[in-house]
């Protein structure tokens, strides 16, 4: 099988999606990106990406918004979520890691910190795409 | 509680439990007494929720004396007066409500007089302050008042109403007073503990952004010496130099975002996220990614995995910022041609990382501040922040970090992480 996994992320900095990209260059795999929640999701049910990588903070749908959509959706439930945190995540947002374990059932595979360290990235999607590989 | 004895001497009825009407002898008294004033002791030393503990002690003596109500009233230095603080019996919630004005009440004679007081007929006592009962609904019969003080200072008083079954008398009196005495200790004990915390705490915010203007001001000015070589450069047309002044200025960018994540994860209360990690693969990256720096200065980064190590489910981000603040360390320790040594190791329920180097070793006063923040051996070009941010990081994923240097040898450090 030969088709590159897909990554998509989702931020409302372009900066961010670019710099997801490069970080992940070794991967070889095909990220794509998306500005804002909605249309993360309208990507990821057009395009069933591998691994999704949601940051918090996204104009029209949050992050945790879009998490639980894609819990409620059968076709896309499975895909692994890492979900990026900035530090306002704990200090004031509304719902916490531990708010969505309960309110989805659910929680997201990985949490990352802003800024990203990109060795840590590469490695967590990589053990991710691994992981579903096998599964 | 004790119960009582019927049928015996001193004629006093007082009552315990709510009980009303029941004779206590004199040795029953003095044992309750002796007791309730050690229960309250203890207490208060022990406390930290001092309102709560005047509570429990009111309600205490009331049992003890035989009182229906008992309250302690607090002055208020700014205007003189004073408010009931804690009370415990029918109608104190109301009472809570009811300040007193400077002078205004038996509470207030016996804060001016500085002497306790007992007034048997309050209802026909003009010193009586009303508006409490108009409040409260109760009807005050009797009232013991005592001051609660330390040496100079009177913090307020403590007042009991209406005993039952009879006036106050001298035995209530002494109880009273050793009681006020001790909380007249508590509150003593926690203006003290407040103005300590309050100090402590000025001075630790002064040494943490003295510590940090210190750093940024080092790194402002790399920055601006780096930007006068690239404007002197650009004009010159020296792109070599261009260069040259980019790499000064880029460190300092480095350095200041370095700056920043260590104070956010020195401040905040990282939760860390574990996921499974291969923490050989990561260890590695490390290596990698500080090779570039310790090659420049003929440095030799080696790198030695554990075998047979399956994933460790540990925060990644913690671990990466942990290590690499550890080899980066062991490289500005080596000199030319020193060599530091990377091994991840597994045993005993725990991976282990050490990082070694072949420096000149850690003086004997340098070991005592080796995790203190802003602590730098590297004058300008260290923030002091990486040792003490990587203790916080490697105890927040449960792990431990050990040293062991010889001055003029080298250093290792080693941490352990459960498995």
């Amino acid at each position: 099988m030969s088709d590159a996994p897909k990554v998509l992320i989702a931020d409302d900095e372009q900066a961010c999606i670019d710099f997801v990209r490069e970080s992940l260059t070794d991967l070889d795999c095909d990220v794509l990106g998306a500005m804002d929640g909605e249309r993360a999701l309208h990507v990821a049910r057009e395009s069933k990406p591998d691994v999704i990588i949601l940051d918090v903070q996204m104009p029209k749908k949050s992050g945790f918004e879009v998490f639980v959509d894609l819990k409620a959706d059968d076709a896309l439930a499975k895909v692994p979520v890492i979900m990026l945190t900035a530090v306002t995540a704990r200090i004031g947002l509304k719902f916490s890691a531990k708010d969505m374990g309960e309110y989805t059932g659910a929680e997201p595979e990985a949490y990352i910190d802003k800024p990203i360290e990109p060795i840590v990235l590469r490695q967590t999607v990589k053990r991710l795409l691994k992981a579903a590989a096998s599964a | 509680m004790p119960t009582t004895k019927a049928k015996e001497s001193r004629g006093r009825a007082a009552p315990v439990d709510g009980g009303v009407g029941r004779y206590v002898p004199a040795h029953v008294r003095a044992e309750d007494e002796l007791d309730a004033v050690q229960r309250i002791s203890q207490a208060l030393a022990g406390e930290l929720d001092l309102n709560r503990v005047l509570a429990a002690v009111l309600r205490v003596v009331d049992g003890v004396v035989g009182a229906e109500g008992a309250s302690v009233l607090l002055i208020d230095p700014d205007t003189g007066g004073m408010s009931f603080h804690v009370a415990a019996g029918p109608g104190s919630d109301r009472a809570l409500t009811v300040p007193l004005p400077p002078g205004a009440g038996i509470c207030g004679h016996v804060a001016r007089t500085g002497k306790p007081l007992i007034v048997n007929d309050a209802a026909s006592d003009s010193r009586l302050y009303r508006a409490v009962d108009e409040n409260t609904g109760v009807r005050t019969r009797n009232v013991l008042c005592v001051p609660i003080r330390t040496g100079e200072r009177l913090w307020g008083v403590l007042e009991l109403i209406n005993k039952t079954g009879g006036g106050f008398d001298p035995d209530d009196l002494r109880l009273a007073q050793v009681v006020a005495a001790q909380f007249g200790l508590a509150f003593a004990n926690a203006h003290l503990h407040r103005e300590i915390v309050g100090k402590e705490r000025m001075a630790a915010i002064g040494q943490t952004v003295s510590g940090l203007a210190h750093c940024i001001k080092n790194i402002l000015n790399g920055i601006r010496s780096g930007s006068a070589v690239i404007d002197r450069s650009l004009r010159a047309e020296d792109h070599a130099a261009v260069a040259d002044g980019w790499q000064v200025v880029r460190r300092n960018n480095e350095m200041l975002g370095a700056l920043v994540l260590d104070m956010l994860s020195l401040a905040r209360d990282a939760k860390p996220h574990p996921f499974p990690t291969d923490v050989n693969d990561l260890a590695e990256q490390v290596c990698g990614l500080m090779k570039e720096r310790a090659t420049e200065r003929g440095i030799e980064v080696a790198f030695s995995p554990a075998d047979g190590l399956d994933d460790v489910t540990l925060d990644p981000t913690h671990f990466y910022r942990s290590l690499l603040n550890l080899v980066s360390n062991a490289i500005d320790a080596c000199g030319e041609g020193g060599r530091a040594a990377v091994r991840v190791g597994r045993g005993r329920g725990r991976v282990t990382v050490s990082i070694a180097d072949n420096g000149a070793g850690i003086s004997k006063e340098n070991r005592r501040k080796l995790f203190t923040e802003f602590f730098t051996t590297k004058g300008g070009r260290g923030t002091g922040l990486g040792l003490p941010v990587t203790r916080k990081l490697v105890a927040e994923m449960g792990g431990e970090i050990r040293f062991h240097s010889v001055e003029g040898r080298g250093t290792r450090f080693v941490i352990a992480l459960p498995l």
